[in-house]
């Protein structure tokens, strides 16, 4: 065999033209969920924002009309809706801060080694597992005027003569929604920390240990700066999703009494029970919006991960 | 140093003791408090009087009953909203892994032209507040006779738990060496058929955690079940939450009873499948 | 009569081409090994012809048909991969299997071919268990397994062996020759180890940065190089490259070193091949590390002797790689142990010219 390179002897077979070939199969793949989410969740949104703009009611929808912006200049001058800017941050902060305070020790706490930590853990996210809805009835009931448990204990401890009808005090509803919320989601926080926790290396900690530093000055040098970027991701995450939650809120107190538990996502929700629903559009679609551009941080950083890791 | 050892670890066993203690009543009180109102006789609730009369808190009822579950299924419907409950959450569940795998597979096994933008636009639609799509859902549902039926309410649902479970199984699909796919290609398999024989094979614990995770989603779920249907027909549990935090029936036992029936499917699911659900759960964030 | 042919084939990733024309001619059973350094396109060569990666410009043809627009499943081939990518979920016979099962063969037709597999690898009581619970060793060989039942044209192999240790490489190697005896297909065997290919190919395609440098037998690429890449890459340890020049002196040729100033005469078989190249002083000489001994006495025809001091030495047991610097460059010769080498200390030694190469660094080519 000789060492030339030009082929010899090969049957005439055309030499095809070298054409893209466009595989159409990984369109056929995605097409479905694609289409699916087009249809309940981007067709919606525009229909929203159409909505926004007319003063269409539920009951006679045929006859709704083109208003321009007026929904919202009538926003502007709507208190409830400025309230409700006030009443969601105030829910939001709440409800994140409570939840980070008991969610880290308890993460802390799972981090260590001992027998039976499995058990622990699972029981720990059981709240998490229930359905917001049972969870807004078990305070609810807990905080009974006539037999919630809570009353009946404080006045056993005599901390109290009588029992107080809590639901019906605004500032003591508002915060036992938030209790019904934060017992709901501390399960899922105290899940991610504790995975941050967990890829922190031990070298670091035994390093230190060598090195003679306390306990605290261990957490505050090598935990706090290892979690803080998944604190904080995790609080923007939560107060996004928090500014969003009708669920609990709904249950409980369908946003009273009165208008304290009016979060701007259950002012909307309320006008559309009223029938309301080109307002309630427009109020839905400010409070996107606003949302929306503090999700554009997560939806980045989210594309930026999954994009490299299947590259 | 024997006894100094011994000591602190006797200390950190007590830390660990009371640390466990503290995040047992935590977490499962309220539950327990609701089990044994279930089985207490004859507790009337009354949320709506301010004022109050005779308190009636019983820690353990003298004779504990299961007259309240009994009661539960005669004074609501309550059979109907769990088999529509249980119908929605498994349709959904069915749907959401099928588009979700498709999706899955097309993203990380192809190079096409538009492939990020897709991945963009999908945690785009995850991320949109439901509340913009309450009133439209409803206006289209309307106008497309999908109120009020299963159907509707399992592509509702969908809004949640495909973007997460589709995330969920392309994190999974990437771990699986892309040579697999290769040699069954080598082998004489078509592209569906490798997604069929090899990749789903050999991702069943990623399906089990999205499929289940999608189903409790969907179990839980209040906000669109209230919103979009309004016959017992469709309703589905969390929907009786409301009508029994308005105080009827005016039996807390029954109420008491109802909450817990609803729970437990999903804290079943959970218990059997704890691992695979919370590895599950902290991959992706999940929506609150 | 399972011929595979590539012509003129082009890989394009974006504005990169990794593989720049290929053509290549691979006869009926035989063995061809593609080696070349990492990055040369030799992994990506085979998968075009596998049909894994698609073609950017040219043509293959597997058995006179153009398969170049084929799903590898149309193209009757075999693969073995790197990593053996067997099915984790499935037993040693099943893999085996399953490529027959997507043919619809009949069972007892599979079960015939696989069991004759397993009897020619050895693996006959591994059939029952699961990828994981093999040895590295007994993997590779179910993936050869797994390609041996298809009964296929061609086998592809890429890079088989990378993933063993050493003393396992050498095992399968011996392994993969046997089964050659047994089993003759054609086989295009990719590999950056050239030792494996040295051993084990009928033909050598040398790649380098998308090109081929040179085909030929083990012997030619060894005696023959046609480049410089070629005459280095080849050879372990590979070849030393020392800059000289040569001058015309009256009717014979020297070769000149600098530094210590040395002249050899050029051997007279080699007098018309270097001509030509009188007068430069750019060249490179190209001696192999065995072409170097310990000098005795009076320089045989052909040899040139000279007097250098010994750097390092290695003794591996059978010979001694021994380092020294001539002409700024170092230099590496095996010497028996008994040459008398020793760190520091002075040495006289021998360089066979009947073996030289000289390169001329312009080209890039061997004269």
């Amino acid at each position: 065999m000789t060492t030339d390179i030009a082929d010899t002897g090969t049957p005439a077979a055309i030499r095809t033209k070298r054409r893209k070939r466009l595989d159409l199969l990984p369109y056929a793949l995605i097409a479905p969920i694609g289409l699916l989410l087009a249809a309940i969740t981007v067709y919606p949104t525009i229909q929203a924002i159409y909505l926004s703009m007319t003063d269409a009611s539920l009951l006679r929808l045929a006859r709704a009309k083109f208003v321009g912006l007026l929904n919202f200049t009538r926003m502007m001058g709507d208190q409830v809706f400025l309230d409700g800017l006030w009443r969601t941050l105030r829910w939001d902060f709440a409800v994140v801060s409570l939840e980070l305070c008991i969610a880290l020790p308890i993460a802390l706490f799972l981090n260590m080694n001992f027998r039976g930590r499995g058990f622990v853990r699972a029981a720990m996210m059981v709240p998490y597992i229930t359905p917001p809805a049972v969870v807004g009835l078990l305070f609810l009931f807990m905080f009974d005027g006539n037999f919630g448990v809570v009353n009946d204990l404080l006045v056993r401890f005599g901390v109290l003569d009588r029992g107080i009808a809590w639901m019906s005090d605004p500032v003591a509803s508002f915060w036992i929604v938030v209790s019904a919320m934060v017992w709901y989601g501390t399960p899922l926080m105290a899940l991610i920390l504790l995975a941050a926790l967990q890829t922190i290396p031990a070298e670091l900690y035994e390093a230190a240990e060598v090195d003679g530093a306390s306990r605290w000055s261990q957490f505050r040098s090598i935990t706090i700066p290892h979690i803080l970027p998944s604190i904080l991701f995790l609080v923007l995450l939560r107060m996004i999703w928090m500014s969003n939650h009708i669920d609990m809120i709904f249950v409980m107190t369908a946003g009273g009494p009165g208008f304290t538990n009016h979060t701007e996502a259950i002012y909307s929700f309320s006008l559309t029970n009223q029938f309301q629903i080109g307002y309630a559009s427009a109020i839905a679609v400010v409070l996107a919006g606003i949302l929306m551009v503090f999700s554009a941080l997560y939806v980045r950083h989210l594309a930026r991960t999954v994009l490299a890791q299947t590259s | 140093m024997n006894t100094a050892k011994r000591r602190a670890r006797r200390i950190r066993a007590i830390w660990v003791a009371v640390g466990s203690a503290a995040v047992l009543l935590y977490s499962l009180g309220p539950l327990l408090w609701i089990f044994i109102a279930s089985i207490t006789p004859e507790l009337k609730a009354d949320f709506n009087q301010a004022w109050l009369s005779n308190r009636q808190v019983t820690y353990f009822p003298s004779e504990p009953t299961l007259a309240n579950y009994g009661a539960l299924f005669e004074t609501v419907p309550f059979a109907t909203y769990f088999r529509n409950s249980s119908i929605i959450a498994t349709g959904n569940m069915v749907l959401t892994l099928v588009v979700a795998s498709l999706g899955a597979y097309g993203f990380v096994r192809f190079r096409f032209f538009g492939r990020s933008s897709f991945l963009v636009a999908m945690l785009v639609a995850y991320t949109i507040p439901s509340v913009v799509l309450l009133v439209p859902l409803l206006v289209i549902f309307r106008t497309y006779g999908l109120n009020n039926t299963h159907l509707g309410m399992i592509l509702a649902e969908a809004t949640h738990s495909a973007p997460f479970v589709l995330l969920l199984m392309i994190n999974y699909f990437s771990t699986l060496p892309r040579d697999l796919d290769e040699a069954a290609q080598v082998d004489g398999c078509s592209r569906l058929k490798v997604l069929w024989r090899i990749i789903l094979p050999l991702s069943l614990p990623g399906l089990v955690a999205g499929g289940l995770l999608a189903f409790i989603m969907t179990w839980n779920n209040f906000l669109f079940a209230f919103l979009l249907t309004s016959t017992a027909e469709v309703k589905t549990l969390p929907v009786i939450m409301r009508q029994f935090a308005l105080g009827e029936p005016a039996v807390w036992g029954i109420s008491a009873a109802g909450a817990l029936v609803s729970t437990l499917p999903v804290a079943l699911i959970f218990l059997l499948f704890q691992r695979m659900l919370m590895s599950g759960l902290a991959a992706g964030a999940v929506k609150g | 009569m399972a011929q595979v042919n590539l012509r003129k084939v082009v890989k394009r990733f974006g504005d990169v081409e990794v593989v720049r024309g290929i053509d290549l001619t691979i006869a009926d059973k035989e063995f061809v090994a593609l080696v070349g350094p990492s990055g040369c396109g030799k992994s990506t060569t085979l998968r075009m012809i596998a049909g894994l990666e698609e073609i950017s410009d040219g043509d293959i043809l597997i058995d006179g048909k153009v398969v170049t627009d084929f799903a590898p499943k149309d193209r009757d081939i075999a693969m073995v991969f790197q990593s053996y990518a067997l099915y984790p979920h499935m037993t040693v016979r099943e893999n085996m299997s399953f490529g027959l099962k997507q043919q619809r063969m009949a069972k007892a037709e599979i079960d015939t071919r696989v069991d004759e597999a397993a009897r020619i690898l050895n693996i006959e009581d591994l059939l029952d268990r699961k990828p994981k619970a093999l040895s590295g060793g007994q993997r590779q060989r179910v993936a050869m397994g797994r390609a041996i039942v298809r009964q296929p044209k061609v086998f592809l192999f890429d890079e088989p062996l990378s993933n063993l240790d050493a003393q396992l490489r050498v095992q399968m190697r011996t392994e993969i020759k046997r089964l050659r005896q047994k089993v003759r297909t054609t086989t295009v065997y990719v590999t950056h180890d050239q030792v494996e290919a040295l051993t084990l190919a009928d033909r050598i395609v040398v790649m380098n940065k998308g090109r081929i440098e040179q085909i030929g037998t083990p012997h030619e690429l060894y005696h023959e190089p046609q480049t410089r890449f070629v005459a280095g890459f080849i050879g372990s340890p590979s070849m030393n490259f020392i800059p000289a020049a040569i001058e015309q002196r009256g009717d014979k040729l020297a070769l000149l070193l600098k530094d210590p100033d040395l002249s050899f005469e050029i051997p007279a078989e080699r007098h018309n091949r270097y001509a030509g190249l009188a007068g430069r002083s750019d060249l490179l000489l190209g001696l192999r590390p065995e072409h170097f001994s310990a000098a005795a006495g009076e320089p045989r025809p052909g040899h040139g002797q000279f007097e250098t001091r010994i750097d390092i030495t290695e003794p591996v047991g059978i010979e001694t790689f021994v380092y020294f610097v001539l002409a700024g460059t170092e230099i590496c010769a095996r010497l028996p142990p008994t040459a008398g080498a020793q760190e520091g200390k002075p040495l006289r030694l021998a360089a066979d010219l009947t073996q030289m190469h000289v390169i001329d660094p312009v080209t890039g080519l061997v004269v």
